[in-house]
């Protein structure tokens, strides 16, 4: 038996593409919340958000069958509305000039009860996501599928359609360009209080 | 200017992955480990799917979760069957068009046929003949006296085709008289040959223990 053959991302589209509900259930329950979080990052509002993963997960079921197993199956299916995706990015980036992403991705989350805690976490997610606006698009791409959302390295580049290789290149770049605009946004004043006896320095 | 730790540190960083915050390098740079941190809860944040959202995904596959027993491997819509095209299809199977006769069906009528046929048409042919040779007597009588009335040269050259025609006409009917003759002769065989009903062999044996089961000849090897 070969390894395409045993590949379960490739037994769940074919039981989903044969008609199976709970097959398709199964997919949902796997992959339903990670494309949605990645289409809110792409598009950058809970309504289009909704929209894009529904067009995906649409995409998804008429091309099923297509699928070959050769690639991961989330990848797989981002990619297929790869071109959606990026035309929602670029837009919410054009709109989002004067507001942070990290103000809807808050709303969006249950209020904790520490003022200075939720403080704290606001400036740090504003210093993310505004560090990536400032990336350019395939360097942001990059960070937001492999770091934020925790693509594996295969996933990220079945979803970028672009080699491993690639993959990991982008990712080495786009990590110190983002470290030095958050490091600049946040400065050390930004990370939780070390313990006092350490000995600190900065770069 | 970064240094090499921090340049190394900052490109492998990946939250989630060890040590994480357990670097030590974390411990020792401040920069670094605001970076760290800040791209952890970045990471940590995960936007719950929406309760609407599940539902209507759910839905994208409910036509082919009820396509219970289909034969292709994907899901097909089932649209119902137009009325009048089902009636079309299940009046297919209904024996309203009688069978066609025995005669059609079996060879030996088609020979049975052409002998009868043959017996009807053949003292016609004999008898057309004849026939034709009456006319041209009542012909000649007609013609005779116009013949008295023309000229000595006019009645030669006439006499010359009358006569090339005679010659021709009895030539062609001693073929056909022979002819007619050999067919009258060959439909009389036949009349001897073929009793006066033309039945099946299997009903006129008389004795059922020799004959032979009409199907034996289609028995298995």
């Amino acid at each position: 038996m070969t390894a395409l053959s045993t590949s379960p991302d490739l037994l769940l589209a074919r039981r989903a593409a044969g008609g199976r509900a709970e097959a398709w259930e199964e997919l949902l329950a796997l992959y339903g919340e990670r494309v949605y979080n990645l289409a809110f990052h792409f598009a950058g509002s809970a309504q289009d958000a909704e929209d894009l993963t529904q067009e995906v997960f649409l995409r998804l079921y008429q091309n099923l069958r297509l699928y070959r197993g050769d690639v991961p199956l989330a990848g797989w299916a981002m990619r297929l509305s790869r071109n959606l995706c990026i035309d929602h990015y670029r837009r919410a980036r054009r709109e989002r000039r004067g507001e942070a992403l990290s103000d809807e991705v808050l709303a969006q989350l249950p209020a904790g009860d520490d003022p200075q805690a939720e403080a704290q976490k606001r400036q740090q997610l504003r210093a993310v996501y505004r560090g990536l606006e400032e990336m350019s698009e395939e360097l942001a791409e990059v960070v937001v599928l492999r770091d934020l959302q925790g693509w594996s390295l295969e996933e990220t580049a079945a979803c970028l359609d672009v080699p491993l290789g690639t993959v990991k290149s982008r990712l080495h770049r786009a990590r110190l360009e983002l470290a030095g605009r958050v490091t600049a946004r946040l400065g050390p004043r930004g990370v939780p209080a070390l313990a006092p006896a350490m000995e600190v320095e900065t770069c | 200017m970064l240094t090499w730790t921090c340049r190394r540190f900052r490109a492998r960083f990946a939250p989630g992955s060890a040590p994480g915050s357990a670097h030590p390098h974390r411990h020792v740079c401040r920069d670094c480990d605001a970076f760290a941190a800040a791209v952890e809860r970045a990471a940590g944040v995960r936007l719950p799917l929406p309760a609407g959202l599940r539902k209507s995904l759910g839905k994208i596959a409910k036509p082919a979760a009820s396509a219970e027993g289909t034969v292709l491997p994907f899901p097909v819509p089932r649209l119902a069957v137009p009325a009048a095209l089902a009636g079309r299809l299940s009046a297919l199977a209904e024996t309203g068009r009688p069978a066609p006769p025995e005669w059609v069906l079996n060879p030996r009528y088609a020979v049975a046929a052409s002998a009868l046929l043959a017996l009807l048409l053949g003292p016609f042919f004999v008898r057309g003949a004849d026939r034709g040779l009456e006319a041209l007597g009542a012909v000649r009588e007609e013609v005779r006296p116009i013949l008295s009335r023309t000229g000595e040269e006019g009645r030669a050259e006439i006499e010359k085709v009358r006569s090339g025609a005679v010659a021709a006409y009895n030539a062609a009917r001693r073929s056909f008289t022979r002819s007619a003759e050999s067919f009258h002769g060959l439909s009389g065989r036949l009349l001897d040959i073929i009793p006066e009903e033309f039945t099946s062999e299997e009903s006129t044996n008389p004795d059922p223990g020799d004959d032979e089961p009409a199907e034996s000849s289609r028995r298995p090897q």
